[in-house]
């Protein structure tokens, strides 16, 4: 039987505001990592086949 | 003329990539807002494999005229391209673990600047005004999870595709 590969979604996206004043979504995980301040939180994305925000 | 022999740039442990989630003038990287952003991710030690982009343009003939005696080529779109970025993950861990940063940071459907700096040692040189770099504006495919190889050293990684949004710029020297 083939191999099967798995695809990883990242469905938790939050809206930051990054150092150099632009706004972006990017994953809840990145945004605790860095200790980004979250604008607005968790838009769920990808999982049903929509597009990740930009 | 005077016979030169210029000295080769090692690339083996000379290389590093930067994963920056925004830059505002791709031709000015910024140091302290962009590459020092609490947000960028040096995906270095991550990667597989070596980080090639390649630049391949279209190659074509003009049409040919009546007294013509040899094709004209010409060149004609380009298509910049990167191979498929593979990574380490860690599949057991949550996405806020070290091993998993580049996977957190690389989301799909995201876009991303790849900063590339070639020449001051990956490991210990530390990113500086001066140093130039090249800037890849990509847009991230689905992370896949894969094997490196069959053998018994491979280990779990995720690839993912990536297209270029603009063309690259390269020899950006950081303000």
């Amino acid at each position: 039987m083939a191999e099967s590969n798995p695809v990883e979604r990242e469905t938790d996206l939050v809206l930051v505001k990054l150092k150099n004043g632009t706004e972006k979504h990017v994953t809840r995980a990145l945004a605790d990592n860095a200790e980004l301040k979250i604008i607005k939180p968790a838009a769920k994305a990808a999982a049903s086949g929509q597009e990740a925000p930009k | 003329m005077t016979v030169v022999f210029p000295e080769g740039t090692k690339i083996q442990g000379n290389k590093s990539i930067l994963v920056l989630q925004s830059v505002a003038t791709p031709a000015s990287v910024d140091l302290s807002s962009e590459i020092g952003d609490a947000a960028t991710v040096n995906a270095t030690f991550y990667l597989y494999g070596n980080f090639s982009p390649t630049a391949d343009p279209n190659r074509g003939e003009a049409p040919a005229r009546l007294g013509d005696k040899v094709a004209r080529e010409q060149f004609g779109r380009v298509k910049y391209a990167i191979g498929d970025l593979s990574y380490v993950y860690d599949p057991q861990a949550a996405d806020s673990t070290t091993e998993n940063k580049v996977k957190a940071a690389c989301p799909e459907g995201a876009d991303v600047y790849l900063l590339e700096r070639i020449g001051p040692d990956a490991e210990t040189d530390i990113y500086a005004v001066g140093q130039r770099y090249n800037l890849h504006h990509v847009l991230l495919g689905p992370q896949t999870k894969v094997d490196t190889g069959s053998d018994e050293f491979s280990e779990a990684a995720l690839s993912q595709p990536v297209s270029y949004v603009e063309p690259p710029v390269a020899g950006i020297i950081v303000a």
